[in-house]
């Protein structure tokens, strides 16, 4: 996928016409593309009016058996900070934002050290870029927390993703593990979205990976060398 | 959407007032605020102005009616568990069932069986069928009726392939390749028919607020 076809992808996305993989290639771009979150933003309601042609009502018996549900269903919590007011937040501090994550995400990991972390249109560019070069793989990572997590990696380096996530407890930060072919955890990179609700880091890889999956904790806010339990988010790549 | 808009004044005068209060002038923001405190006689409101468009999306990509249903209900609880979260600056509260209720039928589709097998039994089906969308009946028929006229002049604005690639993606809840399989097209040809669609339709139709 080229770097301009991946902007191409707005209007297919909210039509949900793109099959699973560029989904999730197209969500890892489009949260940090201004372009691309207006096209869907715009999209999404063109796609709403066509919904509007067919309204049909439920069978009256549906009402009661929603409501019901409703009333035993308990919802999630607030975001801390909506992920849009953070955008401009993003753009007024540009540099204390990225030194605060970049210091928190710089130390060395066995196979991997962390070369640069940012949020903004700048890892977008860097996700897109990567897309579109062969052998680029997407997961999306689930968990019970809010939020997601998607990690975009090639040969050269893996990229994580995540938005939304709940603020990490004081002292303590995000990370994310490689789980190699034979179960082994490799720390890859600490982030910590407290300071900015939508957040990346790119990760230079010493050797190419094949990750069997991919996992989130919360760890010291040094880091560790094996993962503690539980893993909050997760996904298994298959070959 | 203004039609639901003014099926709500009329219902509930209450609504419109704090409609009045509130700079973006939706009065379903107003609902979701609501629901998002918590507040389940809101989200019943919510509910009434809503559920024929949730379920009319779902009806036309699931087809099974008591699947539909199904999913109809899924979409509703899941709203409610995200109305916390709703952030009316991201796009208005019917694009927002709309893309949640549209995303939980296709799921549903697609979990029953691979593309394939939907390609291929439902394939001649969905290019014969009739391009004309008639809609069933509807509780609100008076109040959508004009917003339904104004889309279906933008739909007649696009040119038959393009609206042809737009239907059956969003209304037959197909991938992009899916639809070039069906139309024996390129897939390519297919993504850019799909973006030149919505383009246009979206420029006849108006940016939304």
């Amino acid at each position: 996928m080229s770097d301009i076809e991946i902007h191409h992808l707005g209007a297919a996305y909210a039509l949900d016409a793109l099959d699973e993989r560029e989904r999730l290639a197209f969500e890892a771009h489009y949260s940090s593309c201004e372009i691309c979150r207006t096209d869907v933003r715009e999209f999404r309601a063109t796609a709403a009016e066509l919904g509007g042609l067919t309204t049909v009502a439920p069978p009256g018996g549906l009402r009661a058996s929603v409501l019901a549900e409703v009333a035993t269903t308990r919802q999630l919590s607030p975001l801390p900070g909506a992920v849009v007011r953070l955008a401009d937040r993003r753009r007024s501090r540009p540099v204390t934002a990225m030194a605060s994550i970049a210091a928190a995400a710089l130390c060395f990991v066995a196979g991997a050290w962390i070369v640069g972390a940012q949020g903004g249109d700048d890892l977008g560019d860097q996700v897109t870029a990567m897309m579109a070069e062969p052998g680029a793989q997407v997961a999306q990572l689930s968990g019970d927390g809010a939020g997601t997590v998607r990690v975009v990696w090639n040969a050269e380096r893996a990229a994580i993703v995540a938005s939304g996530l709940p603020e990490a407890p004081d002292g303590q930060a995000y990370e994310l593990w490689l789980i190699d072919a034979d179960g082994q955890p490799v720390p890859m990179g600490l982030l910590d979205p407290a300071r900015d609700g939508e957040l990346g880091v790119v990760v230079e890889l010493a050797a190419p990976v094949t990750p069997a999956a991919w996992g989130l904790t919360v760890e010291d806010e040094g880091g560790a060398s094996v993962p503690s339990e539980p893993i909050l988010y997760a996904a298994s790549v298959t070959a | 959407m203004g039609s639901v808009m003014r099926v709500l004044r009329r219902v509930t005068p209450r609504v419109a007032r704090d409609a009045a209060a509130d700079p973006h002038g939706d009065p379903l923001a107003v609902l979701m605020q609501r629901s998002g405190r918590g507040d389940q006689g809101a989200f019943a409101e919510l509910y009434d102005a809503t559920a024929g468009l949730v379920h009319g999306i779902v009806l036309r990509v699931v087809r099974d009616p008591s699947q539909s249903e199904e999913v109809v209900q899924e979409v509703f609880v899941e709203i409610w568990r995200l109305a916390p979260r709703f952030d009316g600056t991201r796009g208005s509260v019917t694009s927002w069932f709309a893309t949640i209720a549209h995303r939980r039928a296709v799921d549903r589709v697609r979990s029953e069986q691979s593309s394939r097998d939907r390609v291929e039994r439902e394939g001649v089906k969905a290019i014969d069928r009739d391009h004309d969308v008639v809609a069933e009946p509807v509780v609100d028929r008076d109040h959508t009726e004009f917003e339904r006229r104004r889309v279906r002049k933008a739909l007649d604005r696009l040119t038959v392939m393009q609206r042809e690639a737009v239907e059956l993606a969003y209304f037959g809840g197909h991938t992009y390749r899916e639809v070039a399989a069906l139309l024996g097209e390129p897939e390519g040809t297919i993504k850019t028919r799909i973006r030149d669609g919505m383009i246009r339709l979206r420029d006849e139709l108006g940016a939304p607020a």
